[in-house]
């Protein structure tokens, strides 16, 4: 990055050409990819806070003129600055770029960007004059040159994308400004209409996503963060209330003789069927379970995710075309290679659920009482109490699978329970909420200290030794490593020990001779921008390749899968798309600034849930939390600041 | 709710805690400039004139979005932000033509008003926008694309008030313009008419344009269904109606209006008007002086009673309170005087169950949306009290209240509702019965229910072991049910409106009744009938011996017939009246446009539209709505009936008003606080002092009866319920057009409604046919091997008809729908022969069918 020449990025001046002499190191704040695609070189970057120059060749009125160009292309219509003055912002630009601009024209653009800046309702128009002030600040004698002599600017090579601070960090890349705006215009059935565009699973994400975007809304910087995921089940739900059938557009049928395999019906698995599907490919699905849903079924309890909500957006998947064999174990009833023989293109989506073992003395005895997490919460899942004997419960992790497992205790009637942690409440990795959630409901929480021995009785289990632990150095996850205490041994009786400390992927479906390699980290290995795997036509993501991971980054990654198995099938190159390139790039530049002043008042606080009271909610699989009403969905949806901004590269 | 307090320009002002900026400012009488900001419509904040700067903020920001905090210290008025607004409003005229001198808004253009303000001189900015001439949703609206802001108020408005998603802003940019979207969702309500504050939507009905200085204005009450919009009139010269508004400051629904209330006044000023009284003596039509006409028709009167005949009238229900009034004095003044109205056949009906059941009637409208629960059952809102439709939604989108619809036809609501029980025709007493049903066995009813007379019996026989739940006559499904109940089971007012679908069938008045009780919704909650004619309410409660229209044509014992402002062809079996009419000495009629049931009158006498009138109407919330005289001419009905009274030997009124206050002195009339005019006031229908005869139980539970059709309609092959639309529909409304191309009288038809669901688009269907339009099921239209367009040959027990059939999706197996038309004959509209199926005036009748 060291070679950009110039940036403005966040009002932060810095000139490489007048610097260079006194100061080697690049003190320019902006972080400019060199390459757009192989071989692409990024010579400057226009957005939402500055300019970045890498080469000064780069013709300063020329980009100015067709970055207004798309402000105004992109500009929604729904506000008169934005609307009005930047298209009369671009024709000016546009007249000086064409060697007819006049002498009052920089003076005259400044003065009405300012008023589209400080004016329009939202970020199309409140960031696009940024960086054309910037360049009139610091470029005057461009523009001056430009209109004294007349001269044409010379025409460079352009892209631009639109993005948003909460768009940049969703895996599943959501227009969310969007459908919240849908919302906020109750439009209930367009705003369901375009997350569907994104994603298939709109009553999961919308309950159980951990919700990166929330995280990067810049609603927090003036009060609290737009409730993002609750809005996408209010109109995920509205269709189920309102008795809808449920709406699938933009479906084609050209190409119905290709047929793909996906193994798996998972998040994954259905987001990339549904979205073959919807390009016109026949789909079918093979899943080991009688029950669709992956992960999302397996290991989501259904007070947080009823089983009714996943079944109706499996029924949309099906809806699209997608066949779904169930009890269809692949390398048992049928060999991985003739499902490979059998279709164009196969898709592997068969998530992490095999059990990492905890490294403690008897564990691999097969104690009565002693159940993988995965297993524990599937058994729930299908109605059965794993383990009716056992009264006490003992889970071992700090993730969600570990926080389900001990909320699921209380449902099926385990009074007494605990959760073991080997660091502290800091750095679980499970959701704060549910954590907040599990300590009402009143688990036992033992932080700092982790199992060492089963302790067994007749073959069942009926305590786990534990010993206490201490925070040491940091280690690669930046967390504080724990170290155990000598001599702190204490014991914890128990009927039930639960390992959830995390899972792995069961590859056993493969043999050696379909030749596809796995990672060191022992997981699918495939590409990450095409995911291609080492065999050709094979296909996989989810957390088989990513390890255990978040729904919303499986179900995202499985509809670009989706995309690369179309480029595949149509021979195509595979390879990152355009918008797929801007999201690496926009990531690198960063889109949300934590700090940024806005200058006006929030006041708004985020409308909440109501929830069930803890002691009652804890007996019962209910779903917890009731959803929005209109008027709260309505008014939480109006909350967004509609953040969106154009980032424009020039290529060369 | 916490009361805040904030500064705004140095003023101190208190207001309650979650106001905006913009809100408290107006309540402290601070006046910010706004252009889409509208107080019926949540804010758009498009055109960010509305800026204020707050104190120790560096933007600045929309009031009207941004919440009034308590301790803000605001300013409105500075020199940064007037510049701010000068630069927007030069941008607005950037896009903006100036042809105020022959723009429709001049005079009160939103724009021109602001520019003016913010001494806006000249534009500084120029850009061409093309006029790519879009056409609008629909053709009574006009989209002057050029002169369109974007504000964005129609777009709102459109969605939120109506409900609807017909209009959308299109394109990006520069380019942005309103066009209708693809759903082809317009039902022409001109929502978004009365919403643009500029001249870009206006009506492209009225041939003359009259401008805020060249016309008159008038408040008065809408004619046309019983909801009781107020609306004003623009009067041009005295005459001519050239456009109805609605404001704001008019509730109960303030900018809205109905595509009948906004578009259905050129009746008013049709050249087929009657002008003069005249006489048919066989055959021949000899014109008459007034004085001759009162003549005749004294001597007729005086003669027929005499002879100890019977004389009946028939009023219309859109006649005025003291146009009803005087004609019982007259029945009265005659030993064997009838009175009968149309009103009898859903709010008369209403009237006598509530008085049996000790029910009080009139709820405001505003109690909607303080309902948990609203059950919309058997009335299609959508084409009669539109209005209500969107109090309904209103409540939706502000309360976050639930909906029930209970109809055989998918309705205005159904689209939004939690449940729709799409139970078979005149099978909603199962439903109610299944829903009590559960109340009872659950003990989810209000306990005071069983102190009430019939409480016993009612629950002995609705929790006898051997009922379905639902029953499976009903149709419903039983999951849909289930929703419905978990809907209406706990805490929390629950609100029933009801139209003719259960006015039609006595159990399920009974069954909807009870129910209601049950819940003890008479307490809490809502029990609102629509009322369908504008004054049906006022004829129910001046009118205490109401008979219906068809029992007084069939009394062989009635020999005279005066009928005013009616047609009893338009709603009732045309053999039936004919035979009916033919049997009568005298018949005069007095109407002010041609109608069918003139060609059997003696004496034919002119009456005038409501725009001439002077008098009151009561809404279906039992308000009073004054009818202001907005045109020149003369109430002739009124008048003659006057002169009549008066020669008849009763008082000469010297005005209309002295008999509204008449009305009031016997207590039919009832004013509440401190409202003296009638239409601002609440006054109430005065239902249970008079109604409820003394000494009756205030509540009885009515005996549970099982529907005698209880059976599923369509268990044998053919079998059919035939549901009518539209049968009370305004008589002027239909067919006065006489030019067979020129389809605006049409367009305020239903069929315009219906053919949302078709694939033709607006444009198309205002072209429909004005003839009756036949709906099938396409299940039913398989089984019956029929086609679209081809004929069915309906048959019932009195009668035979045979109509080409549409095939429509969402239409229930079982149920074939008719929206009722008409045809010219000679200029008059003749209602459709199916009313030849039934010799009751029915919303539902079985039917056999088969293809022809």
């Amino acid at each position: 990055m060291t070679d950009i020449i110039f940036s403005s990025w966040q009002n932060e001046r810095f000139d490489g050409r007048e610097a260079a002499a006194t100061d080697d190191k690049s003190p320019a704040k902006v972080k400019l990819a060199a390459e757009f695609g192989p071989g692409e070189r990024i010579k400057a970057f226009m957005g939402w806070d500055g300019i970045a120059l890498r080469d000064d060749d780069v013709d300063i009125v020329d980009m100015c003129a067709k970055y207004a160009e798309a402000v105004q292309g992109e500009s929604c219509g729904k506000c008169f600055p934005c609307r009005v003055g930047t298209r009369i912002v671009a024709d000016w630009l546009k007249k000086i770029a064409a060697g007819e601009g006049q002498k009052e024209y920089p003076g005259k653009i400044r003065e009405l960007a300012l008023s589209i800046r400080d004016g329009s309702k939202c970020g199309i128009g409140q960031t696009g004059m940024t960086p054309i002030l910037h360049a009139l600040q610091h470029f005057p004698q461009a523009f001056a040159a430009a209109i004294t002599e007349q001269k044409k600017a010379g025409e460079g090579n352009y892209r631009y994308s639109v993005t948003a601070p909460c768009i940049s960090v969703c895996p599943s890349s959501l227009d969310i400004p969007r459908y919240v705006e849908e919302i906020s215009e109750q439009r209930f059935a367009d705003s369901l209409a375009t997350i569907r565009q994104a994603v298939c699973m709109a009553g999961t994400l919308g309950r159980v996503c951990i919700r990166p975007c929330e995280s990067n809304c810049r609603r927090a910087n003036i009060d609290e963060a737009v409730s993002i995921k609750w809005l996408k089940r209010y109109v995920a739900d509205y269709e189920i209330e309102k008795n809808r059938h449920p709406e699938i557009s933009g479906r084609h049928h050209n190409k119905e003789s290709k047929k793909v395999a996906v193994i798996g019906a998972g998040p994954a698995g259905l987001s990339c069927a549904y979205y073959l599907a919807l390009m016109g490919y026949r789909v079918t699905i093979f899943e080991k379970l009688p029950e669709p849903g992956g992960m999302a079924a397996v290991g989501i309890p259904d007070y947080r995710l009823p089983r009714a909500i996943l079944r109706s957006e499996v029924a949309i998947v099906e809806e699209a075309g997608v066949e779904i064999r169930y009890g269809v174990e692949i390398g048992k009833d049928i060999k991985f290679a003739d499902i490979r023989n059998d279709h164009d293109a196969v898709f592997i989506g068969v998530g992490a659920q095999g059990n990492s073992p905890m490294g403690v003395e008897g564990e691999e005895k097969n104690y009565r009482g002693f159940i993988s997490g995965v297993q524990y919460l599937l058994d729930i899942n299908l109605g059965r109490d794993p383990y009716p004997e056992g009264k006490k419960v003992v889970v071992v992790g700090g993730g969600n699978v570990a926080i389900d497992c001990v909320r699921s205790s209380f449902r099926i009637g385990k009074p007494d329970v605990n959760l073991v942690y080997r660091r502290s409440k800091t750095e679980m990795p499970a959701d704060p909420v549910e954590i907040k959630d599990a300590e009402e409901e009143k688990v036992n929480f033992h932080y700092l200290c982790n199992p060492t021995k089963i302790l067994e009785k007749d073959g069942k289990v009926v305590g786990v030794e534990c010993i206490r632990m201490e925070l040491g150095e940091p280690d690669q996850s930046g967390r504080r490593r724990p170290v155990p205490v000598p001599g702190s041994e204490f014991v914890i009786e128990t009927d039930i020990l639960i390992p959830a400390i995390g899972q792995k992927v069961d590859y056993s479906f493969l043999e050696e001779a379909d030749g596809i390699k796995l990672s060191k980290w022992k997981t699918v290995d495939s590409d990450g921008e095409t995911f291609v795997t080492s065999q050709a036509g094979v296909f996989a993501s989810g957390d088989c390749v990513t390890g255990p991971d978040v729904l919303v980054r499986a179900t995202g990654n499985g509809k670009r899968a989706a995309e690369k198995i179309d480029l595949f099938l149509t021979g195509n190159k595979v390879e990152a798309s355009i918008e797929e390139r801007f999201r690496t790039l926009f990531s690198t530049i960063g889109v949300y600034d934590k700090e940024e002043q806005l200058g006006v008042i929030g006041g708004l606080r985020r409308a909440h849930l109501p929830m069930l009271d803890p002691e009652e909610r804890k007996r019962t699989f209910e779903e917890v939390e009731a959803g929005y009403n209109a008027p709260a969905a309505i008014g939480e949806a109006a909350r967004c600041l509609r953040c969106y901004r154009i980032g424009m590269i020039a290529l060369g | 709710m916490d009361m805040i307090r904030l500064t705004i320009d140095g003023k101190e002002i208190t207001t309650r805690e979650g106001r905006t900026i913009l809100e408290a400012a107006r309540e402290g009488g601070i006046d910010i400039p706004t252009l889409c900001y509208h107080e019926q419509l949540s804010p758009i904040a498009s055109c960010r004139l509305c800026v204020v700067d707050v104190e120790g903020y560096e933007k600045p920001m929309t009031s009207c979005t941004t919440p009034a905090v308590d301790g803000l210290s605001v300013t409105s008025r500075s020199e940064g932000l007037l510049k701010m607004r000068r630069e927007i409003l030069n941008l607005i005229l950037t896009a903006h033509p100036l042809d105020c001198p022959q723009c429709d808004k001049g005079g009160e253009c939103r724009v021109q008003e602001l520019a003016y303000e913010h001494g806006i001189e000249k534009v500084e900015y120029a850009a061409l926008r093309e006029d790519r001439k879009e056409g609008y949703a629909t053709p009574l609206i006009r989209y002057w694309e050029l002169r369109c802001v974007l504000c964005g108020r129609c777009v709102q408005g459109c969605r939120e008030v109506s409900g609807r998603a017909a209009i959308d802003i299109k394109g990006n940019g520069f380019e942005a313009r309103i066009a209708p979207t693809e759903n082809g969702d317009c039902i022409s309500c001109g929502e978004c008419l009365s919403l643009c504050p500029v001249g870009a939507l206006t009506e492209a009905l009225s041939p003359v344009k009259g401008r805020v200085w060249q016309s008159e204005r008038t408040d008065t009450a809408c004619p046309h269904c019983g909801f009781g919009c107020r609306l004003t009139l623009n009067v041009l010269d005295g005459k001519i109606i050239s456009k109805v508004i609605s404001e704001t400051n008019l509730p109960p629904n303030n900018t809205s209006l109905c595509i009948r209330g906004r578009f259905g006044y050129d009746f008013a000023n049709h050249e087929a008007r009657l002008t003069e009284p005249f006489q048919r003596i066989d055959g021949e039509i000899k014109k008459l002086e007034r004085e001759a006409a009162l003549n005749i028709t004294v001597e007729n009167l005086q003669r027929i009673s005499a002879e100890g005949k019977g004389i009946g009238f028939i009023v219309s229900p859109r006649a005025t309170n003291e146009e009803i009034f005087l004609i019982s004095r007259i029945a009265a003044h005659f030993e064997n005087g009838r009175v009968a109205s149309a009103a009898a056949y859903h709010t008369g009906k209403v009237a006598s169950a509530f008085r049996r059941m000790g029910i009080n009637p009139g709820y405001h409208y505003e109690t909607i949306r303080t309902c948990k629960t609203i059950i919309v059952a058997g009335a299609d809102l959508l084409i009669n009290n539109h209005l209500l439709a969107n109090k309904v939604r209103e409540a939706v989108r502000f309360n976050g209240s639930r909906v029930i619809v209970v109809d055989p036809l998918p309705s205005a609501l159904s689209g939004i509702a939690d449940a729709y029980l799409k139970i078979a025709p005149g099978q909603d007493a199962l439903v109610f019965n299944a829903l009590s049903r559960r109340l009872l066995l659950d003990g989810k009813y209000d306990k005071d229910a069983e102190t009430l007379e019939g409480f016993v019996e009612l629950r002995q026989s609705l929790t006898t072991a051997d009922e379905e739940t639902p029953p499976l006559s009903t149709g419903v499904e039983a999951a849909m049910l289930d929703k419905a109940y978990g809907l209406i089971r706990d805490e929390g007012d629950t609100g029933v409106i009801f139209a003719s679908g259960i006015t039609t069938s006595e159990e399920s008045l009974a069954a909807l009744l009870n129910f209601c009780l049950l819940k003890g919704l008479h307490k809490r909650g809502m029990i609102m009938p629509a009322a369908l004619q504008s004054n049906a309410v006022g004829a129910v409660a001046i009118l205490k011996e109401l008979a219906s229209p068809d029992e007084l044509i069939r009394d062989s014992e009635i020999s005279g017939l005066f009928i005013y402002e009616d047609d009893p062809f338009h709603y009732l079996n045309g053999e039936l009246v004919k035979k009916g009419l033919s049997q009568k000495a005298f018949i005069a009629v007095c109407d002010l446009l041609p109608t069918a049931v003139m060609d059997f009158a003696g004496l034919v006498l002119p009456s005038a539209s409501f725009a001439e009138k002077e008098g009151t109407f009561i809404s279906g919330d039992g308000s009073v709505r004054a009818v202001k005289k907005a045109c020149s001419g003369k109430a002739a009905g009124y008048e003659f009936l006057n002169e009549l009274f008066s020669r008849l030997g009763g008082k000469r009124y010297s005005n209309p008003a002295e008999i509204t206050d008449e009305i009031q002195g016997l207590g039919l009339l009832k004013e509440e606080g401190d409202a003296k005019e009638p239409g601002i006031g609440k006054a109430r229908f005065a239902a249970s002092g008079d109604i409820l005869p003394q000494g009756v139980p205030p509540n009885i539970m009515m005996p549970h009866r099982v529907p005698s059709h209880a059976k599923d309609a369509h268990a044998e092959t053919g079998k059919y319920r035939l549901i009518l639309r539209d049968l009370f529909m305004n008589h002027h409304l239909w067919g006065h057009d006489a030019a067979a191309s020129s389809a605006k009288c049409r367009v305020l038809s239903a069929e315009f409604f219906s053919s949302q669901s078709s694939a033709l688009s607006p444009q198309h269907s205002v072209l429909y046919p004005p003839k009756d339009r036949l709906f099938i099921s396409p299940e039913d239209a398989a089984l019956l091997q029929i086609a679209d367009g081809e004929s069915l040959c309906i048959e019932s027990a009195d009668g035979a008809v045979t109509r080409p059939v549409t095939i429509k999706a969402g239409v229930k197996t079982g149920v074939l729908e008719c929206v009722l038309g008409d045809t010219l004959r000679q200029g008059v509209p003749i209602r459709s022969e199916i009313l030849a199926l039934s010799l009751r005036p029915s919303k539902v009748i079985a039917v056999s069918a088969r293809k022809v």
